[in-house]
């Protein structure tokens, strides 16, 4: 049996929870498409799931080395979005994690933190490009004014979301000093 | 002057330590993890991303070395080299000095826990 879901994360830790969720309810995440997820029903607790942020895109030598590498440990790619790989485990093979010290969850936040970083930063020149234009041009402002409205809650979000990942590797890196 | 590559004192992280001392017999990554857990009776659970990552950089710095096989495996083994063990008996003799320490100053047995 398979199932649709229609759903947007911008975090992806909540995102692998619910997989994780779903999973534990008896449906297993098959593949993804931008907002929407494909299930098919499996047993309760059947598969494990986390979610990567890859160094190089998909096509990329090493990708293909690292999902073989996986691959020979039982972790299995079952979608990806550009450098977003969703990787399952078999729940009886263990439990399931990725990163087991400090320094490689670092690794991880801070690729991701960086593609935050440079989203808000599209966001916001396009949230001041558009204002600016609203304030300088007599005809047609209120185009720019409400582009630059509507585009100013997704620059925040975005923004929200770099901050969260900076406090993250701060505490990480504050732990680090004691202990590994 | 550049000082010699001995001088490096850094400790070995216990991922690193316990995978230089699982490939003094030739391993695959999966049996690595698989060691590394027997070795520490379950404590230490290496994540794949973990481990993938600490491979590449102990082969950039030679202290592994892919393990040529004869079978058609497809799966890559690698195995320790001189310069491993070094950095293993360089960690050693930094863990005996921590754990002599250690006694001379807390006492020679473990305390059991007095309150609970």
């Amino acid at each position: 049996m398979k199932k649709k879901v229609f759903k947007l994360f911008y975090d992806f830790e909540k995102e692998e929870h619910w997989l994780n969720q779903m999973a534990q309810k008896g449906w297993a995440f098959k593949k993804y498409t931008p907002g929407c997820y494909t299930f098919e029903s499996c047993d309760k607790g059947q598969y494990s799931y986390r979610i990567e942020f890859l160094k190089h895109g998909l096509k990329h030598e090493e990708t293909k080395d690292y999902l073989q590498f996986l691959e020979e440990t039982g972790i299995t790619c079952v979608s990806s979005v550009s450098n977003w790989v969703y990787l399952r485990k078999a729940a009886e093979k263990g439990s399931f994690n990725l990163f087991s010290d400090i320094d490689s969850r670092i690794l991880h936040y801070k690729r991701i933190k960086n593609l935050w970083i440079f989203f808000t930063t599209i966001e916001f020149v396009a949230v001041a490009a558009n204002l600016i234009l609203a304030g300088v041009t007599d005809d047609r402002s209120w185009i720019n004014l409400s582009c630059g409205v509507i585009l100013l809650p997704i620059c925040i979000l975005f923004a929200r979301m770099t901050f969260r990942l900076i406090r993250k590797i701060n505490q990480l890196e504050s732990e680090r000093l004691i202990r590994e | 002057m550049a000082l010699p590559e001995s001088s490096e004192r850094g400790a070995l992280t216990e991922a690193v330590f316990y995978i230089l001392l699982s490939l003094y017999s030739p391993m695959h990554g999966y049996g690595i993890m698989q060691n590394v857990g027997e070795l520490s009776g379950g404590r230490v659970e290496l994540g794949a991303g973990t481990l993938y990552g600490a491979i590449n950089t102990l082969l950039k710095k030679e202290w592994i070395t892919p393990w040529e096989t004869n079978k058609a495996s497809r799966k890559k083994e690698y195995v320790i080299t001189e310069l491993g063990k070094g950095a293993v008996n360089d960690e050693m003799n930094r863990l005996t000095e921590l754990l002599a320490n250690g006694k001379k100053i807390v006492g020679g047995e473990t305390h059991e826990e007095k309150s609970v």
